[in-house]
């Protein structure tokens, strides 16, 4: 029983970064505000809306499942405050380093209309952070990048997804009046 | 009227990539954790299951109180360990392939010891 609860969290925790950089190369695209593959700006948007809050779920169930696991030894206080889990406190501090970012950025989502844009925008640039985070968390206590194959993807997956990001953020790709809207 | 047409054509392909998102990730997450699943099972069978970060468990498998400190096996402290026996690990991680198969603490770093590369299975 309790292995279900690690697979479910391991399954879980590898398929929301998977999900997590999709959910950036797809906001890039939309904030670059041109047609991307054949498709607008606004439906980039909402897919981007979508992923995140499907990113964002299953990190609930990955953080859920592996509280529940009595081998990962996690307590609450552990999923709250980073660098303080008495196993492998460093990379699984990361991960709550992430969370915590997580919340910040979906609550800040959430409340768009109410901040305003500055302050969503602000709070917004800490997915780049985030997605670091989340790729070192998922390196340095991954069960799964034991393997050299998985470890490859990733670091080729992560090395393709920088420059994608940096493509489409370059000042000549980007819409200058989309930028200012 | 055109850009409602064209408004209706990109929610449409929103719908669409969310679907095609929300399906594959879910199914992408039933699919690994039912690989890890099977992977636990195949890997807890002949030793004492462990914790993915790596702390021991099994102190009294431990040979020599003075390596037996939990450590972390992660890529920048699994260089070579001193082991209990007065071997060494000589693998390169956890994903190593050391020769020996066990380390100070327990853990196995490959070799004939490891029946796999995700097991968090500990040797006894």
């Amino acid at each position: 029983m309790n292995e279900i609860f690690w697979a479910t969290g391991r399954g879980a925790g590898l398929v929301s970064l998977g999900l997590l950089t999709v959910t950036v190369i797809i906001g890039v695209f939309a904030r670059s505000g041109r047609r991307i593959l054949g498709v607008e700006r606004f439906s980039w948007q909402l897919v981007h809306r979508d992923a995140a809050l499907l990113s964002c779920s299953l990190v609930g169930v990955h953080v859920l499942s592996l509280l529940f696991d009595p081998y990962a030894k996690l307590i609450v206080a552990d999923v709250v405050i980073p660098f303080q889990a008495g196993v492998n406190p460093i990379w699984v501090g990361l991960g709550t380093l992430g969370l915590d970012l997580i919340v910040a950025i979906t609550v800040t989502g959430l409340l768009r209309a109410r901040l305003g844009p500055r302050v969503f925008h602000g709070v917004h640039y800490a997915t780049y952070p985030l997605w670091i985070i989340a790729v070192g968390h998922a390196i340095g206590s991954g069960t799964d990048m034991r393997s050299g194959l998985a470890l490859a993807i990733t670091i080729l997956v992560s090395l393709l997804t920088v420059g994608i990001v940096l493509g489409i953020n370059a000042h000549r790709f980007t819409r200058k009046e989309v930028m200012r809207g | 009227m055109k850009n409602t047409d064209s408004r209706r054509r990109g929610l449409t392909k929103a719908r669409v990539g969310t679907a095609l998102l929300v399906t594959g990730g879910l199914t992408a997450t039933i699919a690994a954790s039912v690989a890890a699943y099977a992977d636990v099972q195949q890997t807890t069978g002949t030793g004492m299951t462990e914790t993915t970060q790596g702390e021991s468990e099994n102190s009294q498998s431990t040979t020599a109180p003075e390596t037996s400190t939990p450590q972390t096996p992660s890529p920048q402290t699994s260089s070579p360990q001193s082991g209990t026996n007065g071997s060494s690990s000589s693998g390169s991680g956890r994903s190593g392939t050391g020769s020996s198969g066990s380390s100070s603490n327990g853990y196995v770093f490959g070799g004939s010891g490891a029946t796999g590369s995700h097991a968090r299975s500990q040797g006894s």
